[in-house]
């Protein structure tokens, strides 16, 4: 009994903790194993194996992780498109335009729509159409969106 | 015998301008250009109603020349950057430019009743 007390104080009270579930270490996937030492299987064993190879990805084609400082600047970059966002529809609320034909007040309502959807359009058509491009012209891409679709009905406040 | 490494056939066919790209060519044009001719109509009936008040030194040439040049001038970006495209990003791109132009015609009105 007290043996066993002295050598619960050189062992961690997790180690048998029954809930403690050690994580396997990342291993390289092996290649793949001949299925058959049989000697008419040989060629499609070795078509088996480029498969297999194949299949698992080359590092140098995997994409590229996205480096923080690109994460930040999409990240500011989707605020100021937010902010943008709310600035037309603010801008929607604030000017009335007296249009002397139906025609003319139908087309500038939906014009100041497209005018709210646009920066979330712009936005979302940069992401989705330079995932596979350098993250200079993802930002570029951005930039140039962010100089284009400024609110200036908002900053003519009354 | 070898053979030539085909290319997928929905590559060509997606690049081609078909007819559906035309149709929203010619769509997306119309639009552009109903925003054009209200343009237009502007860049003559502003000038002579300022003048007609005697204010004609306070017309805005700047706005209604860009106006007039930016429907004319996304569209065409539009097109030029959606050639290569597949016809759901060759949409998206003369939407995309149209909604630039709606912004600026927005901004330009709210623009001409501040100043």
């Amino acid at each position: 009994m007290s043996s066993d007390d002295d050598e619960d104080a050189l062992t961690w009270a997790g180690g048998r903790d029954p809930s403690h579930y050690e994580t396997p270490a990342a291993k390289p996937v092996p290649p793949a194993k001949p299925a058959k030492k049989n000697s008419a299987t040989a060629p499609a064993d070795s078509d088996a194996r480029s498969d297999a190879a194949a299949d698992v990805p080359d590092e140098d084609e995997l994409p590229a992780p996205m480096s923080s400082v690109v994460l930040v600047s999409l990240g500011i970059l989707g605020g100021i498109y937010l902010l943008y966002t709310v600035g037309w529809v603010v801008s929607w609320q604030r000017f009335v335009y007296g249009a002397a034909d139906v025609l003319g007040l139908v087309v500038f309502q939906i014009q100041q729509v497209l005018a709210i959807l646009a920066p979330p359009l712009w936005f979302v058509t940069t992401i989705l159409l330079t995932r596979n491009r350098r993250p200079a012209a993802r930002l570029l891409w951005l930039l140039i969106g962010a100089l284009v679709l400024i609110p200036w009905s908002f900053t003519f406040g009354r | 015998m070898t053979t030539e490494p085909t290319a997928p056939s929905g590559d060509k066919a997606s690049v081609r301008y078909g007819w559906p790209s035309i149709v929203v060519a010619i769509v997306f044009g119309l639009l552009n250009a109903c925003v054009l001719w209200n343009a237009i109509g502007n860049l003559v009936n502003v000038p002579a109603g300022l003048a007609a008040q005697g204010l004609a030194s306070l017309t805005p040439w700047w706005l209604l020349i860009l106006d007039v040049v930016l429907p004319v001038a996304a569209y065409v970006v539009a097109f030029v950057m959606g050639r290569r495209q597949t016809l759901l990003v060759r949409s998206t791109f003369f939407l995309v430019a149209l909604a630039v132009v709606a912004c600026s015609t927005v901004g330009s009105i709210a623009y001409t009743q501040t100043h």
